[in-house]
Order: structure tokens, then C-alpha cells, then sequence
């Protein structure tokens, strides 16, 4: 379970989040939806360790890991986060890139976990090519499958969706809530779409001005 | 085709806009390729003459096989360290705040200004201080080049490692750091995706100081391009000069030409000066070690020079004697630095657009722009005398231009990758937008295209002052008579030991160098706070 007890962030003289509390359960699955500038993303990095609280705690089963003093490094979270525009490492092909995270596992496992996503994901076919001699809708395949690769507790999604068009956004709606169905991974969702909140998740947060608003 | 029709089809080409740009492009091209043009017609001249020595420079003498590898050992151990210094000090520079960032990369571009020669002069006295403590230290030499050489080329070093790495966008790196350490991260992800613009930085610097003859030439170190002003004074033959230059021009515009595809991706993100990172980065011991190591080696540049300079210089009334004694060379060294200023940014901006050009148009411009900063200072300046004198060119030889036109071949075409870059930072949409609005051309350039362009001016406008106040290989071979620069009254007192002398120059030019850097940065920091505060990049998005 993780606990945000009233987290402020503030990006010099523009305040981003103020006293911010929020419970995420274990295997809960919650969408935090808001206008633009509201705070979401903020938060969401904040939970994956890529900022530091200005005030407020960040627990994780009862120990902190973060505050204005202290943050547990990111990759010492058991976390997965999902970008926004996949953020796929242009050097590394697209199976290079789901093996990033894996590289502690021995190789069998490693090839295995590959294996089964590359399929899931319905990205065989490219897995030897690069990021930019694949589609958009491919780039966000890889970014769920490098994220999920690792099976982390918690999955962040920093509005995965954005930019592609209705069907394939739709064919990706349905594969994350399934896979999220399946892994049993707590989810926090960030998007400005009602719909897709809808679709993804049992608890539907709204943000405003950086803070909860309902 | 009938003349009639053949105007009809040529008219469009000819709009007032087209043939501006294309007029401004060849005077670039003409004033930056003058050199290379003045040592090829001579080498024709000679060689339809029969009185060309063909053999000789092509079968290097031991003596200068030994000269050559020594220059790109001593430029390639330079750029090596430069670089290297550089990414340990960016990565310690990220744990710091952006206000803080932002005042020490400035600093470093207007310590990078500061002539190689100063640095030589403080280390020089510094080491003989030293070398009384410890009689290893040796004040001339190859090491004490190096180390110059390195301690005049750190600020630009730590500048370019900075950029390199800020092409770098930073969410590639939070994608990393979700999964490994900060360490793993930064040698499986930062540096391979930055490795491209550092290959370009070590290249320029390794060109820098392959051109440079001052520094090892002071500390007893006889490099290759001192050999081709030696090759010069004693034959007075351009193109025998030309050819004994060959070996190292060609090593030097391989590692241009090289250098192209990292220039390109400096400007991959226009994330610049937003990107950051929300939890800075952990270190290992050992690489805080290594980090340390580089800022004390900073510390100490900055320390030895003005420390070096403040002392020797002596008094207040010390300065303002030696100053004013300088008057004409200070008056006719800024003159120079304003006009090549002037003359080189709008020729740049076409040059500029040239570059940006797809396919074979824009590679051949990329070439012809490298090929002038492949040539070596000494023979720059060889060969604008050479066609300047020459039968060709019938025009009175342009005697107290000639420092202007030196510099304008050397430093023109850095202004024009530099505002290539700024060109590259632009939506272009911004233009088409422009253009659909506005029906006046002349509005369109006043009030979009030079606003969005007046950073890359105002960098580029500091860099080529500072260049040309500091540039002395090719101004020494062309200054007319009865005149000389700064830079050359200094480099001839430093042969004659006139420390305190010397010192106050230094000091002056030092001053100048900083003020030309501050005054670009205050304008630069104007331009933006003009355009209101920034939202952090991810919330904007968000």
C-alpha cells in the first residue's frame, strides 16, 4: 500500500501540488484525472521517486520513502512507469529496451519474459528494430512491455494515450486493463480523459490546482 | 528554347528574397573559402610555372613525421581530457539548482574567451613558483603545453559536454532510472546518447588546438602548424606552404566532416535550459572522487588566472599606464572584433538556412562550411595574403581590413552552426504562420524571424568578439604595417619577458573578453524574462 500524506511540490513560484493525502491499496486501480497543469503528472513522479517532495511523506507499506529529506532512488521501488510519449531509448532496439530492466534475471529468464510479452503485446515482428523504424501504436507497446517486464508492484501511466487515434486507442484501453487484470500490479492512471479513466479504473480521482478536488 | 519562354521560366527564381539570399550566400562562402581559393590559385600558378617542389612535402623528413604526430598527439590528449573533465563536471552540475547552473554556464562561456596565450603567461609563473618547491616541474616542454593547452580549452570543453548532454532529453533518462541505479543509467543511456555531440566537441577541440601554435611555441614545444608559418617566412611561397600543410589539413577536415552528424543532434531538444531533474542523481564513491577531481582542477584554472594576472600586473596606476600605452592597439583590436561582428552574422543566417537544406545541397554546404575551420590559423592567413596580393583580384589590397577579413574566414562559419542550431530550435511553423499573416517581408523578418533568431545572434555575436580579440596564427602574417592588435603586442611582449607589462594586457583583455560575454548574456537573460515565466515542461504537457 502506498501513502501520500500531505505532499506540496512547487516548481519555484508556481505551486504544482499543495498538501496532497492520498491511500493507493495493493492492487487498487485509480485514475487521476484533470485539466492540464493541475498537478497529476507532478504527483505521479513524485510516487516513482523522478521528484522531491517540497513537504509530506511518501510511504510504502509503512516505510517512507520519500520526504524532503530522503528518496529511496527510483529503481529501488519495484515500480513501473508508463511515459507519455513512450520515451523509448533511440540506441537500444525494441527488445534491448524490454531487457533493460531484466538484466539482474539469469539469461533464461530474461529471453522467457521476452518472449511472453513480445507475444502478448503483439510486437514480435519488430522486436529487432530500432524506435524510430517503428508506428506510434508500436512505441506504446513497447513502453507497456518494458514497464511490465520487471512484474513491478505499482504501474504509473502518465496519460499513455495521448496522440493516437480512436481504434487504436482503444485496442490499447482493453490490453492494459487486461494486463493490469492479470499481474495484479496497483495502478495509477494520469489522463485528462474521462473516457479512458472510465475504462481503466475502479477509482476515479480528480485533480485541480494541485489538489484532490473530489 | 526561345529567350522569351527561358525568362518566363527564370522569373520565379529571380523574386527579390531569392536573389538576396543568394547573393548573401556566395559572399559567405567567397570570404570564408578566400584562403583556400588565394593557396589553390597560387598552387595552379606555381605548378603551370614548373617552379613547384612537388616531392618534398609529400615525403615528410623525420623531423617533421615526428612534428605532425607530436601536434595530434598533443590535440588529441587535449580534446580527450577537455571532454572528459567536461562530462564529470556536468554530471556534478546536475545536482545543483538551475539559478546556479545557469550563472556558472555562463561564466564558462565567457571564461571561454579568454586567449590561450593569458593562460600560458599565469601557468608559466605559476610553475616556476612551483618548480622551486619541487625541481621535477619542468616550465617548458610537452607536458606543460598539454596543460595549458587543456587549462585554455576547459571552459569551452565543460560548455560543449554541457550541451552535448542537455540534447539529451531527460525523460529518456527517468525511464532509465525507474529500473537501474544512477550510475548504470548514466553509462548504458546518458553517455551513449550523448556520445554523438561529445564526438563533435572533441573534434572541435581537437581542431582548436591542432591550429594553435602560440602556447607550445612559448613553452619551447615545436608543433606542425608553427612549421607551416616557418615552411612561409622562410621561402615566401604560398603554395609550397599549402602543400607542407596537406598532412594536417586532411586529418583536420576528416575530423570535421566527422564531426557533422553530432552538430546535428546538439539540437535534437529544444529542452535546453528547461530540462532538469526532479531528484538529482546518485553517485557512486569512486565517481565523486573523479568528480571532485574535476572541480578542484577548475578551482584552479580560475584561480591561477586571474590570480596570476591580479599580482603580476601590479598596481592600479600599473594597469592604467600599460592600458593606455595600448590605446591604438586596443582601438584598432575592438574596431576589428565590431566589424567582423557586423559583417559575419547576416552572412551566417544565410548560411545558416544553406545548412538546413535536405539532401546533397545541404551535405555540400555542410562541407564547404567545415572545410575554412579545418584550415590551420598560419595558413589562413598565407593564403588571403596570397590572393589578396595576386594577379586576380584587381582591387587595392584591402590593408587594415585584412585582420577583418582573417577573421570573418575563420569565425563566420562557427556563427553559422551556431545560429543552424537556433534555426533547428524554431517551429518552423512559426515561419509558415508568419507568412500566411503577414503580407510585408519586411515585417515578417522584423517582428517574427529576427526575434525568434536574436538568441543564436546574441550567442553567436559574443563568440566571434571574444574569437576575434584572442585570434592571433593568421592576424600576425596580414596586419599591415604600422598597425597591430592587442593580441599581437601582447604575444611580442611575452618573448621579451616584460611580465608586468604583459600582465596588464592580459588583465584588459581578460576584462574585455568578460564584459562582451556578460553583455551578450544580460541581453539574452532580457529576451527571455521579456517572454514571462516558464511552467515546468511535464506539468505544461500535462
Amino acid at each position: 500500500m502506498i501513502e501520500l500524506a500531505g505532499i506540496s511540490k512547487s516548481y519555484g513560484s508556481h505551486p504544482a501540488l499543495s498538501n496532497v493525502s492520498l491511500t493507493i491499496p495493493d492492487q487498487a486501480r485509480i485514475a487521476l484525472l484533470g485539466p492540464s497543469g493541475s498537478g497529476k503528472t507532478t504527483l505521479l513522479r513524485l510516487i516513482a521517486g523522478l521528484e522531491v517532495p517540497d513537504a509530506g511523506t511518501i510511504s510504502f507499506d509503512g516505510g517512507i520513502i520519500s520526504s524532503p529529506e530522503y528518496v529511496l532512488p527510483p529503481s529501488e521501488r519495484s515500480m513501473g512507469f508508463v511515459f507519455q510519449s513512450a520515451a523509448l531509448w533511440p540506441h537500444m532496439t525494441v527488445s534491448d529496451n524490454i531487457l533493460f530492466g531484466l538484466s539482474h534475471l539469469p539469461e533464461k529468464e530474461q529471453q522467457q519474459r521476452l518472449g511472453t510479452l513480445l507475444e502478448r503485446m503483439k510486437i514480435t515482428p519488430v522486436k529487432d528494430r530500432f524506435p524510430d523504424q517503428i508506428s506510434g501504436g508500436e512505441a506504446r507497446r513497447v513502453g507497456l512491455a518494458r514497464a511490465l517486464a520487471p512484474r513491478p508492484t505499482t504501474l504509473l501511466f502518465d496519460e499513455p494515450l495521448t496522440n493516437l487515434d480512436r481504434k487504436l486507442r482503444d485496442d490499447l484501453l482493453s490490453l492494459i486493463s487486461e494486463t493490469i487484470r492479470e499481474t495484479g500490479s496497483a495502478m495509477v492512471y494520469v489522463t485528462h480523459d474521462e473516457y479512458e479513466a472510465e475504462c481503466v479504473a475502479d477509482t476515479i480521482i480528480r485533480f485541480d490546482k494541485g489538489t484532490i478536488s473530489r | 528554347m526561345p529567350p522569351r519562354s527561358f525568362f518566363r521560366q527564370v522569373r520565379p527564381l529571380l523574386s527579390a528574397e531569392r536573389v538576396v539570399y543568394a547573393l548573401v550566400l556566395g559572399i559567405f562562402f567567397f570570404l570564408a573559402l578566400c584562403p583556400l581559393l588565394g593557396l589553390i590559385i597560387d598552387f595552379v600558378h606555381a605548378f603551370m610555372a614548373g617552379s613547384l617542389d612537388l616531392v618534398s612535402p609529400l615525403f615528410l623528413s623525420s623531423r617533421q613525421g615526428w612534428l605532425l604526430l607530436s601536434s595530434v598527439g598533443l590535440a588529441a590528449a587535449v580534446a580527450g581530457a577537455g571532454v572528459l573533465i567536461g562530462i564529470l563536471i556536468v554530471s556534478a552540475l546536475w545536482s545543483i539548482s538551475q539559478k546556479a547552473l545557469m550563472a556558472i554556464l555562463l561564466a564558462l562561456l565567457a571564461l571561454a574567451g579568454i586567449p590561450s596565450y593569458i593562460h600560458a603567461l599565469t601557468w608559466s609563473a605559476a610553475i616556476t613558483s612551483l618548480g622551486k618547491i619541487l625541481p621535477v616541474v619542468s616550465p617548458a616542454g610537452w607536458a606543460i603545453s598539454f596543460w595549458v593547452e587543456l587549462m585554455a580549452l576547459l571552459p569551452l570543453a565543460i560548455f560543449l559536454s554541457w550541451v552535448a548532454f542537455a540534447s539529451v532529453d531527460t525523460l529518456l533518462t527517468d525511464a532509465g532510472r525507474v529500473f537501474k541505479t544512477d550510475m548504470e543509467v548514466f553509462f548504458t543511456i546518458q553517455l551513449p546518447l550523448a556520445a554523438p555531440a561529445l564526438g563533435a566537441a572533441l573534434g572541435f577541440l581537437f581542431v582548436i588546438c591542432c591550429s594553435d601554435y602560440s602556447v607550445p611555441s612559448l613553452f619551447g614545444a615545436d608543433v606542425y602548424a608553427l612549421e607551416i608559418f616557418a615552411q612561409y617566412s622562410a621561402s615566401n611561397i604560398a603554395s609550397q606552404a599549402l602543400l607542407y600543410a596537406l598532412p594536417l589539413l586532411v586529418i583536420m577536415l576528416g575530423v570535421m566532416i566527422s564531426c557533422r552528424s553530432g552538430i546535428r543532434t546538439l539540437a535534437q531538444t529544444p529542452k535546453w535550459l528547461a530540462s532538469r531533474f526532479g531528484n538529482p542523481p546518485r553517485y557512486p564513491a569512486y565517481f565523486r572522487g573523479a568528480q571532485a577531481i574535476a572541480v578542484i582542477i577548475v578551482i584552479a584554472q580560475i584561480a591561477v588566472l586571474f590570480f596570476g594576472l591580479i599580482t603580476t600586473s601590479g598596481s592600479g596606476d600599473t594597469f592604467v599606464s600599460s592600458a593606455l600605452r595600448a590605446g591604438n592597439e586596443l582601438q584598432f583590436s575592438l574596431l576589428t572584433a565590431l566589424l567582423v561582428v557586423l559583417i559575419s552574422l547576416p552572412l551566417a543566417l544565410a548560411a545558416a538556412y544553406e545548412l538546413k537544406k535536405p539532401g546533397l545541397r545541404g551535405s555540400f554546404a555542410w562541407v564547404l562550411v567545415l572545410v575554412p575551420l579545418a584550415i590551420p590559423a598560419p595558413l589562413v592567413g598565407i593564403g588571403m595574403v596570397t590572393l589578396w596580393y595576386g594577379p586576380l583580384l584587381a582591387v587595392p589590397y584591402p590593408g587594415l581590413l585584412m585582420p577583418v577579413l582573417v577573421a570573418v574566414a575563420r569565425f563566420a562559419p562557427i556563427a553559422a552552426i551556431i545560429l543552424f542550431v537556433q534555426l533547428r530550435f524554431i517551429d518552423p511553423i512559426l515561419f509558415d504562420a508568419a507568412a500566411v499573416f503577414s503580407k510585408s517581408q519586411v515585417k515578417t523578418w522584423t517582428q517574427i524571424r529576427l526575434p525568434l533568431l536574436a538568441p543564436g545572434f546574441l550567442v553567436a555575436a559574443g563568440i566571434l568578439f571574444t574569437l576575434t580579440l584572442a585570434e592571433l596564427g593568421a592576424t600576425l602574417i596580414v596586419a599591415p604595417p604600422g598597425h597591430a592588435t592587442l593580441t599581437m603586442r601582447i604575444y611580442n611582449y611575452l618573448h621579451y619577458g616584460a611580465a608586468g607589462e604583459v600582465a596588464g594586457l592580459c588583465l584588459m583583455i581578460t576584462i574585455l573578453t568578460l564584459a562582451a560575454g556578460t553583455g551578450a548574456i544580460l541581453s539574452l537573460r532580457w529576451l527571455y524574462n521579456r517572454s514571462g515565466p516558464r511552467l515546468p515542461e511535464e506539468e505544461m504537457r500535462s
